[in-house]
């Protein structure tokens, strides 16, 4: 027989373990991309690298990848892209929260320890995540080869160093991210996400870093050579976005109360009053969206600087800015599909309830439309916020010190089309499967 | 109540399988307007299976369920309507959304139909009142009793003062003391709009309230109902 560890980790069902294993080795995939770039290192003053350095390909200085001042920003630009998966994971890692309770309270009651409950869940978690871990340097390898080897001919040029490994030093970061897997995975032993409340700690805590990003942004952009000012530039977008994340759950759950408080209509209702009862869950899949909302901000203005450049390399630089907006918008479908599984999976935990409201006269349609509405409230304040910090926080920081309205005001409407978008793709998604759950077996008498 | 009036809602030679199983053979049952009717039988019987039916939850593979002289509507969205208007519903248990307060899930069914958002409210705290819970108006069904919460399931199928209402073992999950407070709720409410009350339940003293009584056997009503 197998170990107990084994067969209640593998309870946690097949699909589960996919999707974890799936976003693992994406999000591992863009990681080793992230410490690629980081070995070009500065290509006029290679002893200044942090990792070991290897060189650009001659005549390759102007693109957003190999021009030193654009790197990093590439660079978080990729790290970013990581965080719509990582709001997957979140979901994969959360899917079938009610069963798994159910399963563990049912080993507690025969003696498991939380330490046992631990492993288990540790194991639920890690063991796909491994796989998907060993699985992104594949995934590394296909980037590198589409976004590297292919396109480093045309005019776009690479996006990925495709002279850059892979080698040992893709090693730390699979086991880093393994490791992670299975951190995860034992935090999810613990409860259900709470509603942020106004003047916590915690709340309080995440708006002094948003706000120390800010303020850094500001002095930073001050009386600094370009190159001086890229480590506090990043280092404020850092705490900017740190910020961000951690008030996602306050922002989503004020912005919750308050359309319950106005909205007569029963789905914006029942949309709202759900994201205020649980606005972490939601919010850590709606957090991806800020990140895609940035990214488009920074995108259009930096389309904007190159258009007011003139036409010399204009094409290497919104080429793949265009790409990299793309991606982005890719990014909100991505957090649709994540909040599907947040959505389908709170909806079948209380699937008698939801089932006997739509018995008793509540249209599925009016149901889906509710959680549609619910997924365009987790995302859309957060995506809009996440553009005006790119939009204005490159103004701050570029040569220029413009912001370009017409520009700004392209990505801020992009950023509410998408997340506009995101939102019908998360009800797509759940749809079938709600409109199935809530049939009338699931009231039938017990 | 008019004994010969027209009945309100009729079941006729409803059949319905699910796979090899027959839950329904040709079942019958005429409900006439204000009257208490209580439809028993044993575990597995159909005779929930009959209620969801009337509901128009379930669609019969084959017999006809009228609401008023008319077949049910064929599309789901028109029979979640009429349900919401004319049929109001109380299951057994689990029945109120866990992120809506008492007041909001009572007021849902008239939101839904456009009623202003404080005329819903004001409403809802009417029957909420009425059936003894207006204590719990701005909990959440996950900080109420079970019994509470019944009753509030009660107030959301009776504010649309619709002219059935059915209810599938309402008092099944309660306790003995809970059960009789939310039987004595619903059927004082029901008698207080007139409406009718199919009641299934295999809980003879439950039953007892009704009067007239229809059991189900094999998914078939038996054709000596008893009138009180």
């Amino acid at each position: 027989m197998r170990p107990l560890v084994v067969i209640v980790g593998a309870a946690g069902g097949r699909g589960r373990a996919v999707l974890v294993a799936a976003c693992t080795a994406v999000v591992t995939g863009f990681l080793l991309v992230a410490v690629s770039m980081l070995r070009l290192g500065d290509p006029y003053d290679p002893s200044a690298s942090w990792l070991p350095f290897v060189s650009a390909p001659t005549g390759r200085v102007f693109t957003p990848l190999y021009d030193p001042s654009t790197r990093s920003g590439v660079v978080f630009g990729v790290v970013l892209m990581t965080v719509p998966f990582l709001a997957l994971l979140n979901q994969g890692v959360r899917l079938g929260t009610a069963s798994r309770r159910r399963r563990y309270d049912a080993l507690s009651v025969v003696g498991a320890t939380r330490s046992d409950l631990r492993r288990c869940a540790a194991l639920e978690v890690g063991a796909p995540g491994t796989a998907g871990a060993v699985l992104g340097i594949g995934v590394y390898w296909l980037l590198r080869l589409v976004l590297g080897t292919w396109l480093e001919d045309n005019t776009i040029g690479a996006l990925v160093p495709p002279h850059v490994g892979p080698g040992l030093w893709t090693v730390p970061v699979v086991v880093v991210v393994s490791a992670l897997a299975f951190v995860a995975g034992a935090r999810s032993v613990r409860g259900r996400g709470t509603t942020a409340t106004r003047g916590s700690a915690r709340t309080a805590m995440w708006l002094l870093v948003f706000l120390a990003g800010a303020g850094l942004m500001v002095v930073g952009s001050q009386g600094m050579g370009s190159s001086d000012r890229q480590v506090p530039e990043l280092l404020a977008l850092t705490f900017l976005v740190a910020g961000l994340a951690g008030l996602t759950p306050w922002v989503t759950a004020r912005v919750a109360r308050a359309v319950s408080r106005r909205v007569s209509s029963p789905h914006l209702l029942l949309a709202a009053r759900r994201l205020e009862l649980d606005a972490t869950s939601a919010s850590r899949a709606g957090l991806a969206s800020g990140a895609a909302g940035l990214a488009l901000g920074a995108c259009a203005m930096l389309t904007s600087e190159v258009w007011h450049y003139g036409p010399l390399d204009r094409r290497e630089y919104t080429d793949s800015t265009f790409l990299a907006a793309g991606l982005a918008v890719l990014a909100f479908l991505l957090v649709g599909v994540a909040l599907a599984v947040h959505i389908t999976d709170s909806v079948l935990a209380e699937r008698r309830a939801y089932a006997s409201l739509s018995a008793t006269g509540f249209p599925t349609s009016s149901l889906v439309a509710a959680l549609r509405s619910e997924a365009l409230i987790a995302t859309l304040p957060i995506a809009v916020t996440g553009c005006l910090i790119g939009t204005v926080g490159y103004a701050v920081v570029s040569e220029t010190g413009n912001l370009w309205v017409g520009w700004a005001a392209l990505g801020l409407a992009a950023t509410v089309v998408a997340a506009v978008a995101s939102s019908y793709a998360a009800s797509a998604v759940l749809a079938p499967v709600v409109s199935g759950a809530i049939r009338s077996g699931a009231i039938r008498t017990e | 109540m008019p004994p010969q009036a027209e009945p309100v809602l009729v079941a006729a030679g409803v059949h319905k399988h699910y796979g090899q199983t027959r839950a329904l053979q040709g079942a019958d049952l005429e409900v006439r307007p204000g009257e208490l009717v209580a439809v028993t039988g044993p575990s597995g019987s159909g005779k929930s299976t009959l209620l969801h039916c009337l509901a128009g939850l379930v669609t019969p593979d084959g017999g006809r369920i009228l609401y008023e002289g008319t077949p049910l509507p064929a599309d789901s969205d028109d029979r979640a309507r009429l349900r919401r208007r004319h049929l109001g519903l109380v299951l057994q248990f689990g029945q109120l959304v866990p992120e809506l307060t008492a007041l909001e899930n009572v007021a849902i069914p008239l939101l839904l139909e456009r009623v202003d958002r404080d005329a819903a409210a004001d409403r809802a705290r009417v029957w909420l009142a009425r059936l003894g819970v207006e204590d719990v108006t701005d909990q959440r069904p996950g900080a109420m009793s079970g019994g509470q919460a019944q009753r509030v399931a009660i107030a959301r199928a009776l504010v649309a003062e619709p002219r059935v209402v059915l209810a599938d073992e309402p008092t099944g999950a309660l306790d003995t003391v809970s059960g009789e407070q939310a039987m004595d709720a619903l059927v004082g409410a029901v008698r207080e709009t007139g409406a009718a009350l199919v009641l299934v339940t295999h809980d003879n003293r439950v039953a007892a309230v009704a009067e007239r009584e229809v059991t189900v056997v094999d998914g078939r009503t038996n054709a000596w109902a008893s009138e009180r």
